[in-house]
Formats: structure tokens, C-alpha cells, sequence
């Protein structure tokens, strides 16, 4: 503690006690000797000041005590010695009076300072206390929101179907008040389905457009348009994956909206694997169909077998009469012919193991044209031999027919004997018949006897020659006006005509003998010329027509047709690049159309 | 009319023996070729019925080798029509062509006719 200094402005008194120690200015912890002028300079500073002056007066030392509440007065003008008593007496009292200010403004601070640090504590432990009411609450809140939420995210987990998952996430919605309807978009390969709550159903419709996901008013105005229904305002929440979009009608405030959309956006992980849980299912549902129809869908039976030859997969081609041919390499099967191939199936499965694929090729076309190739060699073998034979047989049967014809102008015979002969020469007639037409039907047919004809033409020449063949039937001829022109042998076309009409002619007179009715039409279509020959008959069994053109097929009685008419008929037009048909759909008779390519 | 019919057929010969018969014309027959040049050159025909395929001699050599006197119509007869048409057998020196099987035999004999007569 520093010792209480002196001073004072009277140089005098500093003579007066020269072994003191004066302070150079005035300040606090001073003892300060002056004038009645000097106090207010030395209250300013905290000094203690001593009223000092030669000759005091009593008012003078009355107003310093009780006006000015001086430390003291001192009259220096007293006796040396009394002098020093009295200062040194001034001394020793304001020394202590110093001290115990002292010791009392310290005693103030810390006493301060105590309560200032006992106000602070106070104040933090308030605060403290106050934060931890606080800070509960809200753990409480989170953590009932975290039950709540993993509730929701365990029972997404037993969903059965996206219904599922959108009836409990409306269950969820309408547990919160404010919170509408929840509804849900899923997306995929540009196409929306909404799912959404009627009752206690979920229903589900397909939307004809998507609109753009950053604009709700056109989302309300879309689901209103599809629902038929009004939609409040509506929460949009996106999946992160654009997979699916989740709506709720809501009529929220906006804090206890962000409030909303901040726990769903928590839920929307869980929400998405749910969603994609099912599309994934979907996807693999309609993956598997697709592969199964796309295996059923195939032309040709295929079968998988397992290693103990069991079916594991059959398409719907692949029918049990098959399975039980397989052993064969060629299997017949409702008029087609297959190639059976079997390969071993590859999948790297345990399953797999020894399975194989059994494929059914179909070969019926090339089945048929290798049938067809050996009956036209066949046919051609046939032609040659025929060819033989005919001439052998044509000498002698010339003879007996002409015998025959000069024994029936002899008029010695009786009548009975001139019919036996009669029939005899018939028979001989029809056998010269059959083989004029296996002449004809061996002949080759070259190039060479082809020539520019017109069609029309061909056809007004044959008619004429039809008259007595056509009887009673009516005849309606119908000819192109424009000139078809085709490389043809005119006599063979001729000759095709005429028998087609005279079948035609013949299958009427057979149907009852009522009068028919024969159309020859030709016409150009495409560059094709089609003669169509077509009569009021009974027509051609739908099972007959394509045996009707096999050699020596006829349904003529025995004797009255050769079966090779039409066969013939077929070749010759085929040596001509054409060919004839029936038309199936033709239902009063039967109807042939001949077509041949138009030359120029 | 005389009337020569070479033909390896005996039906053919025959039937048409009888048919020129019974029309009222003399007739002989032959065979096969070698027969039909004899008798030919012994009975001069007028007409001469030639079958083609015939054993010995064909027809066609028997119309090379007939007698160069002969003033006979040549009616070639074959059934063999794929090879032998009126063309080829007017070639040959024949001056009808007729097709075997016939229709009609007496319609055969009264071309034969028609022919001697000048009327093709």
C-alpha cells in the first residue's frame, strides 16, 4: 500500500519542514495543505485537505468543520515546536484516515465484484435451465415423429401392391388436420398412372398426358379433369428417381406446411423403395408375359425338356400328337410336314442340366416342292411311257372301230347284233379318246409353239365350236374391250377353253339337268389377264380342290371322263407362264381363272 | 379305184379293205413295205394307203423306191403323229396326211376319193 504523500502550493511550509517529502501535484492518497481557494482543486483530486493559513479566523475554521467538512485546519503560524507537534499529529491522522478509506473502498470492490459474479451465475443457470425444458420438448417431439415415421416405413414394408402403399400413405395424411387426400403418380416409359383413395379403395386411372411436375396448378386441373372431381391445393412431393409423385390436398398453413412436406420428404427414401419394389415386379411380370407370349407367338413348335425328357416349356404349337413322334426325324402334323432339331439349352443353371430345346422346322413348302418334283418327274416318266403305249394301242384301235363302223351299215345283222356292235365301236371311240388325251399330255410343250395372240380372239373362236356341247345352258360372255395380249399356242388355249366349259357344261347337265348358266369373263388387272370361266353348278367340294387337278383324278363315272382334263389343262397353262385356279369364294357353281401375264 | 393298202396293222388293213370294199373299189393289201412294192409295181394302184412305222421297210423308203411309172395318190396314215404330220409327209411325196385313230373309216375311204378325183 502506498504512503499518503503531501503537498501543497505555500513554499513557506515546505521551508518551514524541509525533512519531509512533498508530492509534485496534488492527487488521491494526498494530503493536501492549502488555502480555503485550494479545496475545490483538492476534492476534484481526493485528497484530504488541511485548510492552512496564518491568523485563521474563527468563522474561517467554523465553516471549514461544518460547511466544508475539511480534514482538519492548520494554523502555521503557531510556535515552531507546536507547529510539528500539530502537523505531525495531522499527519498520523490522516495517515490513517487514508488507510482505512483505503481498506474500506477495497472492501466495497470486492464486495461488488462478489455480487456481480453472483448475478452472472444466476443468470446462466436461468438460461440453462430454460434451454433444457426446451431442448426435451423438442427430443420428445422428434422422437415420437421418429416412432411414428418408422411405423410407416416398417408396415410400407408389407404392402402387397402400390394400392397398398397408397392407401397407407392416406391412412398416414389423415391423421395429420389440415391434410387432405393423398394421391400418387407413378411414372414410367411416359405414361402415368394415378392412384387414388375412393373409400376405403384404392382406384387407379391411366393419364392421357403428364404435365410438366414443376407446375401443380396444371397437376390440379389434370387430376380434377380425370377424377371428376374438384382438387384442393395440393403438396407435391417429387421421388428423387422421377419414379412416382406423391399429392395430398391440404388446407395448411404455411408453417405447418413446410412442417408437412419436411416429414414426408423424410419418408420419401422409404416411399421410393416401396415404389420401386413393385415396379420392379411389375416389370419382371410383364418381362416374363412378354417372353411367354413371344414364345407362344412362334410359327413353329419349340419345346424345352428337362434331362429325363419331361416338359419343362412348350409353346402352344408344340402339341401332344408331336411329343410322341419326336423319335422321328420328320413329323406330320395337321397337313404340315416338320423337321424335328434339338439342341442342348444353355442357361448355366443347375435346372438346366441335360435339358434341351426340341424345335419343330416347318418344311411343308419344301416338303410339297420336293413331292411336287418327283410327281412331275413321275408324271414326265408317265408322259413317255404313255407315249408308247398310245401308239401301240391307237393301231389297233383303229381298226376295231372302223370294223365296227362297217359291220353296223351291214344290213344283214339284226338289230340286236347292230346295237352290241354299236356299243363296241362307243368303247373303242372313248379308249381313243383316253389316249389322244395321254398324247397329249406327254407331249412337251415348247417355247417355240408360242406365238403373240389375243385372248379375246382365242376365246370368240372356241365359242362356235361349243354350241351342241352347251345344250339348253345360257351363255354370258363378257370380253375385255381392250386386246389381251399373251404368248400362247392359240389351239392349246383353245382347247384348255373348251374344256373348261365343257366340265362346266357337264357338271350342270349332272346337277339336275336345269338349265345353267355359263360365264366367260376376261379382264386385265396389273398386267395379268384373268379368264374366269364360271358355271351354276354344283361346284367343287372345298376338299376337292386341289386333287381336281392330279392326273387321272375325275369324279366322272367310270368311262366318261379320263381325269386328265384338267391336269392337262394346268400343264398346257403352265407351259404358257400361267396357271389356273379356283376361286374358293365363288359359292353359286364353280369358277376357274385362268391368268396369264399381258406382252406387249 | 384300184386301191393299195400297206400297213403292219391287220385291223387297220382290214377295216379299211372292207370300207373301200363295200364303196365298190378294188383292193390289195400289203404288210409292211417289201409286200407293198411288189404289189404295187403288179397292181399300179390308184391310190396307196402307206402306213410310217413297219417292219422290213418303212413307209417313207417304200415311197422312195415306188415305181417311177406310178401316177398314184399317196395318203400317208400314222399314229405316230408327234413325229409325222402332213408336212413331213408331203416331203416325203405323199399328198394327204392322215392321223390315226380315225373317226370315221368310210369318211377315210370317200377322201381317198375325192383325191383320185382331182379334189384335194
Amino acid at each position: 500500500m502506498s504512503d499518503l504523500l503531501l503537498f501543497t502550493e505555500f513554499e513557506e511550509l515546505k521551508e518551514l519542514l524541509p525533512e519531509q517529502t512533498w508530492a509534485p501535484a496534488p492527487g488521491e492518497g494526498v494530503l493536501f495543505f492549502g488555502p480555503a481557494s485550494a479545496r475545490a482543486r483538492c476534492n476534484e483530486v481526493g485528497g484530504f485537505f488541511v485548510l492552512t493559513g496564518k491568523g485563521l479566523s474563527l468563522s474561517q475554521i467554523r465553516d471549514s468543520k461544518v460547511r466544508h467538512k475539511d480534514f482538519a485546519c492548520y494554523e502555521w503560524e503557531q510556535e515552531p515546536k507546536e507547529r510539528l507537534f500539530c502537523f505531525n499529529l495531522l499527519l498520523r491522522q490522516a495517515r490513517r484516515r487514508w488507510e482505512l478509506q483505503k481498506l474500506k473502498s477495497h472492501l466495497i470492490r470486492e464486495n461488488q465484484e462478489l455480487q456481480d459474479a453472483r448475478d452472472r451465475e444466476g443468470l446462466k443457470r436461468r438460461q440453462w435451465e430454460e434451454g433444457r425444458q426446451q431442448k426435451s420438448l423438442a427430443l420428445k417431439k422428434a422422437s415420437a415423429q421418429l416412432r411414428k415415421r418408422i411405423f410407416f416405413l416398417k408396415r410400407l414394408n408389407e404392402a402387397m401392391d402400390l394400392k397398398d402403399v397408397v392407401a397407407m400413405v392416406h391412412e398416414e395424411a389423415r391423421k395429420v388436420r389440415g391434410l387432405g387426400d393423398a394421391l400418387m403418380a407413378v411414372f414410367k416409359d411416359h405414361q402415368a398412372r394415378i392412384l387414388y383413395t375412393s373409400g376405403r379403395a384404392v382406384l387407379e386411372k391411366r393419364l392421357s398426358q403428364i404435365p410438366p411436375l414443376q407446375s401443380p396448378a396444371q397437376w390440379r386441373q389434370t387430376l380434377a379433369d380425370h377424377l371428376n372431381r374438384p382438387i384442393g391445393p395440393l403438396i407435391f412431393l417429387e421421388g428423387s428417381k422421377s419414379g412416382f409423385g406423391l399429392f395430398f390436398e391440404h388446407h395448411l398453413t404455411a408453417e405447418a406446411l413446410q412442417e408437412v412436406v419436411d416429414e414426408w420428404k423424410l419418408r420419401r427414401v422409404g416411399l421410393e423403395l416401396a415404389v420401386d419394389r413393385f415396379q420392379l415386379a411389375q416389370d419382371l411380370e410383364e418381362a416374363a408375359l412378354f417372353w411367354e407370349k413371344t414364345f407362344d407367338g412362334l410359327g413353329e413348335p419349340i419345346g424345352i425338356f428337362d434331362g429325363d425328357h419331361q416338359v419343362i416349356r412348350a409353346n402352344q404349337l408344340f402339341s401332344t400328337d408331336l411329343m410322341n413322334h419326336l423319335e422321328d426325324r420328320l413329323v406330320r402334323d395337321e397337313g404340315k410336314t416338320f423337321q424335328v432339331e434339338s439342341y442342348a439349352l444353355q442357361t448355366g443353371r443347375e435346372v438346366a442340366r441335360g435339358a434341351k430345346v426340341i424345335h419343330l422346322t416347318d418344311q411343308t413348302s419344301s416338303f410339297q416342292l420336293k413331292q411336287h418334283i418327283i410327281q412331275t418327274e413321275k408324271i414326265a416318266a408317265l408322259g413317255q411311257l404313255a407315249g408308247h403305249i398310245a401308239h401301240e394301242l391307237n393301231n389297233p384301235l383303229t381298226g376295231i372301230r372302223s370294223l365296227c363302223q362297217l359291220l353296223e351299215k351291214d344290213l344283214t345283222l339284226d338289230e340286236q347284233m347292230r346295237q352290241d356292235i354299236h356299243a363296241v365301236e362307243e368303247a373303242t371311240a372313248r379308249c381313243q379318246n383316253i389316249i389322244r388325251n395321254l398324247l397329249e399330255y406327254s407331249k412337251p410343250h415348247g417355247e417355240d409353239q408360242r406365238v403373240k395372240a389375243d385372248v379375246n380372239e382365242v376365246i370368240s373362236n372356241t365359242l362356235p365350236l361349243l354350241k351342241s356341247l352347251m345344250g339348253r345352258h345360257r351363255r354370258q360372255v363378257s370380253l375385255s374391250e381392250k386386246p389381251l395380249t399373251a404368248l400362247v399356242d392359240p389351239h392349246m388355249l383353245q382347247q384348255v377353253i373348251f374344256n373348261l366349259i365343257a366340265n362346266a357344261c357337264q357338271a350342270m347337265s349332272d346337277g339336275g339337268g336345269e338349265t345353267g348358266e355359263i360365264s366367260v369373263t376376261t379382264e386385265l388387272q396389273d398386267g395379268k389377264i384373268h379368264i374366269r370361266i364360271q358355271d351354276t353348278g354344283p361346284g367343287i367340294p372345298a376338299a376337292l380342290v386341289r386333287e381336281i387337278f392330279e392326273p387321272f383324278f375325275t369324279t366322272k363315272p367310270v368311262g366318261q371322263g379320263t381325269g386328265l382334263g384338267l391336269s392337262l389343262s394346268l400343264n398346257i397353262i403352265r407351259g404358257f407362264g400361267g396357271e389356273i385356279q379356283v376361286d374358293e369364294s365363288y359359292q353359286n357353281g364353280a369358277a376357274f381363272v385362268i391368268t396369264l401375264s399381258q406382252v406387249s | 379305184m384300184r386301191i393299195l393298202i400297206v400297213d403292219d396293222e391287220p385291223l387297220v388293213r382290214r377295216s379299211l379293205q372292207r370300207a373301200a370294199q363295200m364303196r365298190g373299189h378294188e383292193v390289195r393289201v400289203a404288210e409292211n413295205g417289201v409286200v407293198g412294192k411288189k404289189e404295187w409295181e403288179a397292181f399300179d394302184p390308184e391310190v396307196v394307203f402307206v402306213d410310217v412305222l413297219m417292219p422290213e421297210m418303212d413307209g417313207p423308203t417304200l415311197l422312195a423306191q415306188k415305181p417311177k411309172s406310178s401316177a398314184a395318190k399317196i395318203i400317208v396314215i400314222s399314229a405316230f403323229t408327234g413325229e409325222y404330220d402332213s408336212e413331213v409327209a408331203l416331203k416325203m411325196g405323199a399328198h394327204v396326211f392322215m392321223a390315226k385313230p380315225f373317226e370315221d373309216i368310210l369318211q377315210v375311204v370317200m377322201r381317198a376319193e375325192e383325191l383320185s378325183h382331182g379334189r384335194r
